[in-house]
């Protein structure tokens, strides 16, 4: 049975391919009859024998698509929604509820408007690494809602998104001693520690704190090309300094007040 | 449906290979990737931070997620628009049956066809006829060919991607039905071609290195 074969390209232009599991799969699920198929699909325990791919629902989404069969189309995307729907969820849960409601929709419609799309092979990565290509939609939407945000009020950036009090303006005016404004390494208990608190800070010292303390970002650099938690926010170093006591000052109140 | 443009195509395919690449967000991973496409430093930033803090902000408890049920409904109403949507402008869609077609709605000659998408009439005649394999026609000749004759880059696509045709108004005197050629490999095409000017080859053969 030919399958329809996959036109989207690698950056060094190979063709993308789908899985040899995942392609008898499909030609197994379209031998059957169309109950039967709806019943496999459901089937949601990974270990099962019988137990189809995302990226053989993408595949089979389309077809039915192209051949027209609604009813299957909108069985067979329940399904792949109800598969990935939690996820999506627990990712976007660190935006305000409002816009991370509006995130989730943003997922589903990037993903869907692709696989729905046949004349296009945008969505041709869904039918190879379909949970790789889910995180991306995720980033993405969780990126737009970032700007979206910002663009709303501006020079508030990434705090609205938290349903935090927004944070002051800036930061080069602030009175901070040389004292608070030294680099402090935080040992591994103090971060497991601080991980449970971090939705309390605000931000944008929150991220810069996360990047500095978890992620390893230095602060500055004597090359002004390499890439900086300053060079990010395209703010002095002396102000990620700031943001950062800021940041451990709120952690620390956390932790008094627990 | 949004049309992608070669940057974007590039920067999903760089997105996927990085996150395969780096499974976790990595600091130093970052900047060797940036170093490779500095072009995207701040999508890769970008991306990078917002993995970052997905991977490091707590989860939410329990009782804050929503109901599975509402949000499978909520997506399968995406979904309904997304299909109501296709459905209300299939028929607005224009059609054409050839490039060729596509070029005289737009008052364009096999010629000007040709010269605007920097190839031969041979070539264009080939194109149309779906001589060349898909596979090896690079991107951008389909972004060419989509910007020549007005048309979407998914539509060429899908044009391209059909089965070879015979030659229009050509008649057969054998009795036997004619038989069509095995599509030939695009930079062969052009390799072959005498009428491409010196400019043109060069133009498409710099392309066969990065294409397989």
């Amino acid at each position: 049975m030919e399958l329809q074969p996959l036109t989207r390209r690698t950056k060094d232009s190979a063709l993308y391919r789908r899985s040899e599991e995942v392609d008898q799969q499909i030609r197994s699920a379209l031998s059957m009859t169309p109950e039967a198929l709806v019943g496999r699909a459901h089937i949601a325990n990974k270990d099962s024998p019988d137990y189809l791919k995302e990226e053989c629902l993408v595949y089979l989404i389309r077809e039915s698509h192209r051949s027209g069969q609604r009813v299957m189309v909108n069985a067979l995307a329940e399904i792949l929604i109800e598969r990935c729907a939690s996820h999506i969820d627990v990712k976007l849960r660190t935006l305000r509820p409002e816009v991370a409601e509006e995130a989730f929709q943003d997922v589903i419609s990037s993903m869907f408007d692709v696989i729905l799309d046949l004349n296009s092979d945008r969505g041709d990565f869904l039918q190879v690494r379909f949970w790789r290509n889910l995180e991306l939609r995720i980033i993405n939407a969780f990126n737009r809602s970032v700007g979206q945000q910002r663009r709303a009020a501006k020079n508030v950036p990434l705090s609205s998104l938290t349903g935090q009090e927004i944070a002051p303006s800036d930061d080069e005016s602030l009175s901070t001693s040389s004292q608070e404004l030294r680099d402090t390494t935080l040992t591994a208990d103090e971060l497991a520690l601080c991980k449970d608190a971090l939705n309390t800070v605000d931000e944008p010292y929150r991220t810069a704190f996360i990047l500095h303390h978890y992620h390893g970002w230095p602060i500055e650099s004597i090359d002004s090309t390499a890439l900086t938690i300053s060079r990010y926010f395209n703010k002095t170093p002396r102000t990620i300094r700031n943001w950062l006591a800021k940041a451990e000052g709120a952690l620390l109140n956390w932790r008094n007040e627990e | 449906m949004n049309e992608q443009t070669a940057r974007e195509r590039l920067l999903e395919a760089v997105l996927h290979e990085y996150m395969e690449a780096v499974p976790n967000p990595n600091y130093s991973a970052l900047v060797e990737w940036i170093r490779r496409y500095p072009d995207f430093e701040q999508e890769l930033s970008e991306f990078t931070v917002t993995r970052s803090l997905l991977q490091t902000l707590p989860a939410p408890p329990d009782e804050e997620t929503t109901d599975k049920r509402a949000l499978v409904q909520r997506g399968m109403s995406v979904v309904q628009g997304i299909l109501a949507r296709q459905s209300a402008s299939a028929t607005a869609q224009p059609q054409f049956s050839s490039l060729l077609e596509a070029g005289k709605l737009r008052g364009l000659s096999i010629h000007d066809i040709a010269t605007r998408s920097r190839l031969s009439v041979a070539l264009v005649r080939k194109l149309d006829r779906r001589l060349l394999h898909y596979a090896s026609i690079p991107q951008a000749a389909i972004e060419l060919l989509a910007q020549t004759l007005q048309q979407q880059i998914s539509a060429i696509t899908q044009y391209l991607q059909g089965g070879p045709s015979l030659a229009q108004g050509a008649s057969y005197r054998s009795e036997k039905a004619p038989t069509l050629v095995e599509p030939e490999d695009f930079f062969e095409a052009v390799r072959n071609d005498r009428t491409l000017s010196d400019e043109q080859r060069h133009f498409w053969l710099s392309l066969s290195d990065s294409h397989e």
